[in-house]
């Protein structure tokens, strides 16, 4: 059984700090990253991975420096980049033999491994056609599956269910779960419901570092008492949406239903309300949303 | 059973004796053992040239049409060579422009291994980016072999100063043509959205770029002349030394990783 440990990780880009001093020790389980869009979260995977090297820091895979392992390292990786490339002529069939062989999965095994990937993804029966008549979801889902080929001991998977349907998130869901035993899978992303269901232990991610880590019970609790309930009339909703962070709206008959997270109580009469993942990730990312808000 | 007597340290003992054996202490201790071999993966660790026959076994028919066509027009060339009644100068420039222009088309599949963004996921195989780069590089090289022999086997003995000299002429154009490449393909940001074929056309563009140069030569008075052998000698030298240093940079750039993300 695998462990990873990263021990003051930190990877800087000419100005930028994308990664800053993370340490964290992971084991078997599922560990979600959350994180706005340049929390760093995709750099902190290529590094785990062994792409990027770190400007500082270690990366440690049972003791051993993980580029020091070289092959070996790689032998138990599995990887589902971010932009997740393809050789768009290759038959999905075709390319998934080709990254098997070069895992090296043995030859006998390959074939059937390629048809257990595919079946579990839902391409088996598009299998022979060429990859570059797949739509974005059929494109991600091969992307999983070759991740999976190899019966990898550490999988990273950034973003995996960009482009997914509802149907095929919960599929996506119930395979990484099925498969956590002994093995240490991480998800990186931006969409709660990705880890709010499946994962051991969620970790925000913001401006390069770990702001809050721990079980879904544990990081919802850290925003308990800082979640609001009111109805409001609707001439005051555009006010609110500009001063609070406003993580529900609905319309009921002639007022209107406001979930905010806040510090404070936003408005004479609002109630707290049981915090919720999402609630959390807007608690700590708000910064971030106004910032997309601005430029546009 | 025959019980005999045994004497081992001057006491007699029955050889039957034995210790009891705790049953089911044994079957627990072997569903252990089961247990734990059940958990060990046994991983296939492939050899270099299992490495290489599976590399080349997976290369697109584009790849294959390209350096099968640039070893037929190589043999084409070399054949009207033979036949031509070319001055000798206009032949060590053709020779010269075509090895240029071939160094850049045989190359370019480590250009297609840096397009379609694969190069972010190839990184992280058990056969990974640099071990694939160094098999087209291979390929590139051998390919690049047979078409210099071919040349100075065919046009060799004809040349002013001899086969050795031809070589050199022809050489030095080719090493630094693929010195181009190479800058080129590690200064770039790995392909990200660049399609196999934008990765052919710039192969197919910086090579007929540097067998224009190739030319250059032929417009300095005596530059083939056997007595400019030893500036041919230095500048097929340097190179070497900078194409050495040029794979050593591409190999640097996969090493560091930044340049093989799209972002």
């Amino acid at each position: 059984m695998p462990e990873l440990k990263l021990d003051r990780v930190t990877k800087q880009f000419q100005n930028k700090i994308a990664v800053d001093q993370v340490s964290l020790t992971l084991k078997e389980g599922i560990y979600g990253f959350l994180g706005a869009n340049g929390a760093g979260k995709t750099t902190l995977l290529r590094m785990l991975c062994g792409v990027l090297k770190p400007t500082s820091g270690e990366i440690l895979c049972n003791g051993t420096e993980i580029r020091k392992m070289d092959g070996e390292f790689r032998h138990i990786l599995g990887y589902l980049p971010q932009d997740f490339g393809y050789y768009p002529d290759f038959s999905a069939k075709r390319y998934l033999e080709y990254l098997a062989a070069c895992k090296a999965v043995p030859k006998d095994l390959a074939e059937q491994k390629v048809q257990e990937v595919l079946q579990l993804v839902g391409l088996l029966g598009v299998q022979k056609q060429k990859i570059k008549t797949f739509s974005g979801g059929m494109i991600r889902r091969m992307g999983i599956a070759q991740a999976l080929l190899n019966d990898p001991e550490i999988l990273l998977l950034d973003e995996p269910t960009s482009g997914l349907d509802p149907k095929e998130r919960i599929r996506f869901r119930n395979i990484i779960s099925a498969m956590s035993k002994d093995r240490i899978v991480i998800l990186s992303t931006h969409i709660v419901s990705d880890v709010e269901f499946i994962a051991d232990e969620i970790l925000l991610m913001k401006q390069g570092q770990i702001v809050e880590q721990g079980t879904s019970y544990e990081v919802t609790e850290s925003v308990k008492g800082k979640v609001w309930e009111c109805l409001v009339l609707p001439k005051e909703v555009q006010r609110l949406n500009e001063m609070y962070s406003v993580s529900n709206l609905r319309n009921e008959k002639d007022k209107v239903y406001l979930r905010i997270v806040s510090d404070d109580s936003p408005w004479e009469g609002a109630v707290q309300a049981e915090p919720r993942l999402e609630d959390v990730y807007l608690y700590y990312f708000k910064e971030a949303a106004e910032n997309v808000e601005n430029l546009a | 059973m025959n019980s005999r007597k045994e004497v081992i340290s001057g006491f007699e003992i029955e050889a039957s004796w034995r210790f009891e054996l705790d049953e089911s202490r044994k079957e627990e201790g072997l569903a252990e053992i089961a247990q734990a071999v059940k958990k060990k993966k046994i991983r296939y660790y492939p050899s270099f040239g299992a490495c290489i026959l599976e590399q080349m076994r997976y290369q697109t028919w584009q790849n294959r049409l390209i350096q099968g066509g640039i070893l037929l027009l190589a043999l084409a060339l070399c054949l009207a060579l033979k036949k031509s009644k070319l001055e000798d100068v206009e032949s060590i420039v053709l020779g010269s422009a075509f090895m240029a222009f071939a160094a850049n088309i045989c190359l370019s599949g480590v250009g297609s291994l840096f397009s379609r963004n694969m190069a972010e996921l190839e990184q992280t195989l058990y056969f990974n980016l640099k071990q694939m780069v160094c098999i087209q590089i291979l390929q590139a090289g051998i390919l690049d072999g047979f078409i210099l022999a071919l040349f100075v086997i065919f046009y060799g003995d004809r040349a002013m100063g001899g086969t050795g000299a031809y070589l050199l002429y022809i050489i030095v154009p080719f090493l630094w043509s693929d010195i181009i490449y190479l800058h080129l393909l590690a200064s770039m940001r790995a392909g990200g959205r660049t399609k196999g074929l934008e990765s052919g056309m710039r192969g197919f563009t910086t090579g007929v770029i540097c067998g224009m140069a190739a030319i250059f030569p032929a417009f300095l008075e005596n530059a083939y002349a056997v007595i400019y052998l030893p500036a041919w000698g230095i500048a097929a030298l340097a190179g070497i030394v900078v194409l050495c240093l040029e794979v050593r940079r591409l190999f640097g750039k996969i090493e560091g990783g930044e340049g093989l993300c799209l972002n």
